[in-house]
């Protein structure tokens, strides 16, 4: 029951995206997730809405107050519980924070959002060294070029292996494929010739979710006395 | 062997003897299970003092709806309503304000 938290006080990082592409790509592969949909927009509870997928769930009804119960009560139904925060410095996301077991800060190669990513991996430590638990977190390279590594992310990428943030090696391309999710109300394994290299976008999401499932699977071996 | 003896890389592609197969990982879906979780590690008065050191605000809508009544020196009533004008805050949301400050100074006077 992997609790995995999508954090950035940023809005536009692909939060969203992301929590999307996992969800659905953990359920194509069989096993049933929650998508806690805590952004007050509700982008993926539109996404869900006159769809039935048996292994997804959406809630979305969630605030500062329920968000932990609802955390705890997905836990006990779904194998997977997945939290797409709002993209705004909240309570809500320490709140979501405290109950990960894997926060992924999604991040595009630029300085506005290393900025905030950086807010986000300041409350994530902070939080490790208040409670004494390892909150493990990770970066996640979104909306990039899949042919063009810019320099500003190389530049973003030593700083971040400087204070030894683990960055995902899977990044979520900028792909088409992604945003028609959202303009077919559709999982990228539904998709049939509405867009062009939606086979490309199942390689990218099927991998970052291999690289996200290691990550847990490694983190509970670590954890096992 | 001598070095004579050349390796025979293809000596056994007729041979009955077919490798183990590497043990198959289970479905995702035997993998992990729904389970109970204990509650985090972490107490609410602590997200609150995280939340104000690093300004991540709750989003509950706040109703200022009770009053107090405050006895202050002239100076202090007018560096409030001087704040307060300068920064657009009504005196509950300064009040408010200064608070957080103060419960960040004490936390990391802690």
């Amino acid at each position: 029951m992997p609790i995995i938290v999508l954090v950035s006080p940023k809005g536009g990082v692909g939060k969203t995206t992301s929590s999307l592409v996992l969800a659905t790509s953990i359920a194509h592969q069989g096993a049933s997730v929650t998508l806690i949909d805590a952004d007050p927009n509700r982008p993926i509870k539109a996404w869900s809405e006159d769809r039935n997928r048996p292994l997804i769930s959406v809630i979305s009804d969630v605030d500062e107050d329920s968000i932990q119960d609802r955390i705890d009560e997905a836990a006990t139904k779904t194998a997977f519980v997945i939290v797409d925060l709002e993209g705004t410095a909240g309570k809500i996301a320490l709140l979501a924070v405290a109950a990960a077991d894997l926060v992924i800060i999604p991040m595009q190669a630029s300085q506005l959002d290393a900025a905030q990513a950086g807010k986000a991996l300041r409350v994530v430590r902070q939080q490790e060294r208040m409670s004494g638990r390892r909150v493990p977190h990770t970066i996640l390279w979104t909306r990039t070029s899949p042919a063009i590594r810019s320099r500003t992310r190389a530049a973003l990428a030593d700083d971040l292996r400087g204070i030894n943030v683990p960055m995902l090696s899977v990044e979520l391309c900028e792909r088409e494929a992604f945003r028609a999710m959202f303009a077919y109300r559709s999982t990228l394994y539904e998709m049939d010739g509405q867009v062009s290299n939606v086979e490309r976008a199942r390689d990218n999401a099927l991998a970052l979710t291999d690289e996200v499932l290691s990550l847990i699977r490694q983190q509970a071996q670590e954890a096992r006395p | 062997m001598s070095n004579n003896d050349r390796a025979r890389p293809f000596a056994d592609i007729d041979s009955d003897d077919t490798p183990a197969p590497a043990p198959a990982r289970p479905s995702l879906a035997e993998e992990f299970k729904p389970q109970t979780r204990s509650r985090p590690a972490i107490t609410s008065q602590q997200v609150d003092r995280l939340a104000a050191a690093h300004g991540f605000r709750s989003q509950k809508p706040i109703y200022r709806d009770r009053q107090i009544n405050i006895k202050a020196t002239p100076d202090e009533v007018d560096r409030i309503r001087a704040l307060a004008y300068e920064h657009r805050l009504t005196l509950g949301q300064l009040l408010s304000e200064a608070l957080d400050a103060w419960e960040e100074r004490k936390a990391r006077e802690a």
